[in-house]
């Protein structure tokens, strides 16, 4: 279990928060099921651009009530799984 | 005479800059050097025509004369910045209207600053520095050395790199800072459109973004040629509430506008070229 602020997220439960906000923020047709971690959250994946990224990670930091040092992701093409490494990372620093 | 091409000829140059900067930047824009310092014509009357519109020709051809003479000062000083720094040129520029931020910063404030891509841009930097204030700025491509009091994060390595710099932005916003970025990027993926000069152009939505989420002030700045020296101007913030993203972009695009038709001397050929490529506001393909 990770505490921050006034909610609490078991780690299995990160993903599936994770894919609710992206959906929920973005309106995408794509099913819950369907957003594999894998899949790349820009270019031929979900095809986010910079902007819709960002508005993803401000979205996730308010939904888990955490900082996310993005720049902290040494990756030039993140995957849904990536982003769900980094709000778990985030959390288990605001934890500490 | 001194010429851009090769590393030997490139360095003295660099010394050359560093060392007399006035000077050099003053016979870079002596007619017969131009041509032998930068290879980049200047725009033509007809392209000026095209884009200023009702401008009688005794002015046009002012205009292009001061366009050929700025064109070898802005090569010049950018050679300076992407080989020295930035601060190399903090004791070359002249600030002007700086006091506001100053005291905004004094009180741990925050606020963007906007620049175009006109005149010597660069020097923005120098400029702040000048007046003993760090910044974060966001440019497509960071070159360079390190600069004590500058922080540079590129942009332009694809949406997570810009990502990345933009979530940087809005925390050191956050945290009390200055944010420097250009507000008339025109490539890259979606954006507003605006009106520029009379053609429909795309601004890129990372200024508005950013105004938004930090919910802080606007200040455009400017930089021109005064002879061989640079003046770096703060302007009034823009007056819209940053509430509303696109008509941040189109007061930005409103505010260049009237700058430009002010200075056109201060169009880089680049932009002016790009200008006639896009559309006429009122849907007619450009046919300069």
């Amino acid at each position: 279990m990770a505490a921050t602020g006034a909610r609490t997220f078991a780690r299995d439960t990160v993903g599936r928060e994770v894919r609710r906000v992206l959906r929920s923020h973005l309106s995408l047709r794509w099913r819950e099921q369907e957003l594999a971690d894998q899949i790349p959250l820009g270019g031929t994946g979900l095809g986010l651009d910079s902007i819709k990224l960002l508005d993803v990670i401000l979205a996730c930091e308010q939904s888990f009530d955490v900082h996310m040092p993005v720049e902290e992701l040494s990756v030039s093409a993140p995957t849904l799984g990536d982003l769900v490494a980094l709000v778990e990372a985030a959390l288990e620093r605001a934890a500490e | 005479m001194i010429m851009l091409a090769g590393a030997a000829p490139r360095r003295k140059l660099v010394s050359l800059i560093a060392a007399w900067p006035r000077l050099t930047f003053t016979a870079a824009g002596l007619p017969g050097v131009a041509s032998r310092v930068a290879r980049t014509s200047p725009p033509t009357v007809a392209e000026l025509a095209a884009l200023l519109g009702d401008v009688p020709e005794p002015t046009l051809r002012g205009i292009e004369r001061a366009i050929a003479k700025r064109i070898p000062q802005n090569r010049l000083l950018e050679v300076i910045v992407n080989r020295r720094g930035v601060g190399t040129l903090a004791s070359h520029v002249r600030a002007h209207g700086f006091e506001p931020l100053r005291a905004l910063r004094a009180e741990g404030r925050s606020a963007v600053l906007v620049t175009w891509h006109t005149g010597p841009y660069l020097a923005v930097g120098a400029a702040l520095l000048a007046c003993g204030l760090d910044f974060l700025a966001l440019r497509h491509r960071v070159r360079g050395p390190a600069c004590a009091g500058v922080h540079i994060l590129p942009t332009g390595g694809g949406p997570w790199e810009a990502t990345v710099a933009l979530k940087q932005a809005i925390t050191r916003l956050a945290g009390g800072g200055l944010v420097v970025m250009a507000g008339d990027g025109l490539q890259g993926e979606s954006g507003t459109d605006v009106e520029l000069l009379g053609r429909q152009v795309a601004f890129q939505r990372g200024l508005a973004v950013l105004a938004h989420h930090a919910g802080v002030p606007v200040f455009p700045v400017t930089a021109r040629w005064q002879g061989g020296r640079v003046e770096v101007r703060l302007h009034e913030p823009l007056p819209v509430a940053t509430t509303d993203q696109d008509e941040l972009l189109r007061q930005a695009a409103r505010w260049l506008d009237g700058y430009l038709r002010a200075t056109p001397e201060e169009l880089r050929p680049d932009r002016v070229r790009l200008l006639l490529s896009a559309p006429l506001v009122d849907g007619r393909r450009a046919s300069a």
